[in-house]
């Protein structure tokens, strides 16, 4: 096991672009690049030139090749891809994989025999060395677990634009301060509009303004009438919306790390989210509440409205969201220490 | 704005609820309304309006005026008593400017009754204004108070569902 390189296998990157893996894998794959030669392969298709990468595809079936191969979006059979088309063995130091896709590990032994497999995760509990991008507060009930490999926590760098605090979205109108609800997620069906939980948090709190997103739109309900609609277009939108609000409620946050979970915190704005979800490591850091239930979740959206206990969530949720989130030379720090752990005798002088 | 009416109607009704569990049935979420319930704000008094004031302006004006041009031809009648020509031609604008006296001052006073009754309806007006808008922060507060009420009872009564929050790491796919 030698060589500087490092082999990120992803299958989000090319199938779900906008999916919370990948853009895990997108950030996780430009920090390596910081430490490391970077090669990124995708199942199947022919060679895409992606912004800062070369997307190298496993599988694609070159023109010459009478064998091998496999269907665009799917990882080939580990037999087939040491056809013409694998790529060469470049001594890699470590291979990079996503949680949750089993084709990925069997590749990474013939792509990069002898590196270390880390696990792109949301949290501990995968059974082998990997990368936690999801944050988990580090408490004794947590720590007890029995986990039988290393898991680094890691983070990423979510980016967010700091000129969204200063601007007002257009929509809002005579909106004030308000409560922002994120109802949907990207990938999962658009629930019946609006959904349950949101018209018992539109009834308890009749009497203040409450922003809802769901489905690319926006409306604001104020005494359970709506008062103003638009569309969310662009993720500055988003941004606007949740940087201006009070609290941001998200009933149905990102299955990886909580991407707009952490863009609120980032924006010194506390969260309310289901427990249990990516981003109730968030809550329990200090940065919101966690709910289980309808009514819990009308207690956290009154708890919130606190404006005392919400000040103290933003401060405590926006350090936390800044160090794991918002710093990139941390990022890259955390992770060379990670694959350092990963791989103590490949290190390169 | 869009009402949510044609959604809402195709709910059940709220209080009817759907049965997740053997022998609990749990509260359907509250509907939604198709109307604003928040007030607008009120239209500024019509009696400050432009237009009532220049109407009261241009009578004030024009009784003012026709006060003026009374005199004016009472005075072209010369002194009374002279004879002759003048004396005729005296009369007959003496006349003439009676008459028309009269018919001016049914004109004012018709005037004068359709300005008060357009400043009644103005005042009126503001009025059922004002009271529409007291009807509206009613509305408002009722609907208001009854939801959190209607909210509070449920939560009292611990009949609100915990619904299945998703809570398991997806495939990023």
């Amino acid at each position: 096991m030698s060589g500087h390189r490092v082999a990120v296998l992803t299958a989000s990157w090319t199938r779900a672009p906008g999916s919370e893996m990948a853009t895990a894998m997108r950030s996780l794959a430009g920090a390596c690049s910081r430490l490391a030669a970077v090669d990124v392969y995708v199942p199947g298709g022919a060679p895409v030139a992606d912004g800062a990468f070369d997307l190298r595809p496993l599988g694609a079936r070159a023109p010459h090749a009478g064998g091998g191969g496999a269907k665009p979006g799917r990882w080939p059979d580990p037999a087939d891809a040491s056809a013409p088309t694998a790529p060469e063995p470049a001594g890699y130091r470590a291979v990079l994989v996503e949680e949750g896709d089993p084709g990925a590990r069997p590749l990474a032994a013939v792509v990069a025999p002898g590196a270390a497999v880390l696990t792109v995760c949301r949290s501990a509990g995968s059974g082998a060395p990997a990368l936690a991008v999801g944050f988990t507060p580090d408490t004794a009930a947590e720590t007890s677990l029995p986990t039988t490999a290393p898991v680094d926590r890691t983070g990423l760098y979510c980016r967010v634009h700091p000129g969204a605090r200063e601007r007002r979205h257009y929509g809002l109108r005579g909106v004030p301060d308000y409560l922002l609800i994120l109802g949907d997620r990207r990938g999962m069906p658009v629930p019946a509009w609006p959904s349950d939980a949101v018209r018992w948090v539109l009834a308890r709190f009749a009497r203040s303004y409450v922003v809802v997103v769901e489905g690319g739109a926006a409306r604001a309900w104020r005494s359970r009438s709506c008062v103003a609609e638009f569309e969310v277009h662009t993720r500055m939108d988003l941004w606007m919306l949740m940087a201006r609000a009070t609290a941001v409620v998200d009933l149905l946050p990102g299955e990886v790390f909580a991407r707009e979970c952490v863009e609120s915190l980032r924006y010194g704005v506390p969260i309310a989210v289901p427990a249990g979800s990516a981003a109730a490591g968030l809550a329990r850091g200090g940065g919101g509440l966690a709910f289980s239930s309808t009514a819990e979740l009308l207690s956290c959206a009154g708890a919130l409205a606190d404006p005392a206990t919400r000040e103290a969530l933003a401060t405590a949720g926006r350090a936390l969201a800044d160090r794991w989130y918002g710093d990139p030379a941390g990022l890259v720090v955390r992770l060379g220490a990670a694959l350092d752990a990963a791989t103590p005798r490949s290190r390169p002088a | 704005m869009t009402g949510a009416t044609g959604e809402e109607q195709a709910r059940p009704p709220s209080g009817v609820g759907a049965s997740t569990a053997p022998g609990r049935t749990v509260p359907a979420a509250p509907r939604l309304l198709s109307q604003r319930a928040d007030p607008q704000g009120l239209p500024s008094p019509v009696r400050d309006a432009d237009e009532i004031a220049s109407l009261h302006a241009k009578f004030a004006r024009l009784v003012s005026g026709a006060q003026g041009e009374v005199a004016d031809v009472a005075g072209a009648a010369g002194p009374a008593g002279t004879g002759g020509a003048g004396g005729v031609r005296a009369k007959v604008r003496a006349r003439v400017a009676a008459v028309a006296r009269a018919d001016a001052g049914a004109d004012r006073e018709f005037m004068g009754d359709l300005v008060r009754a357009v400043a009644a309806l103005a005042e009126r007006m503001d009025d059922v204004t004002s009271r529409i808008g007291n009807l509206e922060l009613l509305v408002q507060d009722v609907v208001d108070r009854v939801s959190e009420d209607l909210t509070r009872v449920h939560e009292a009564l611990g009949t609100l569902d915990a619904p299945r929050w998703p809570d398991g790491p997806g495939t990023g796919a």
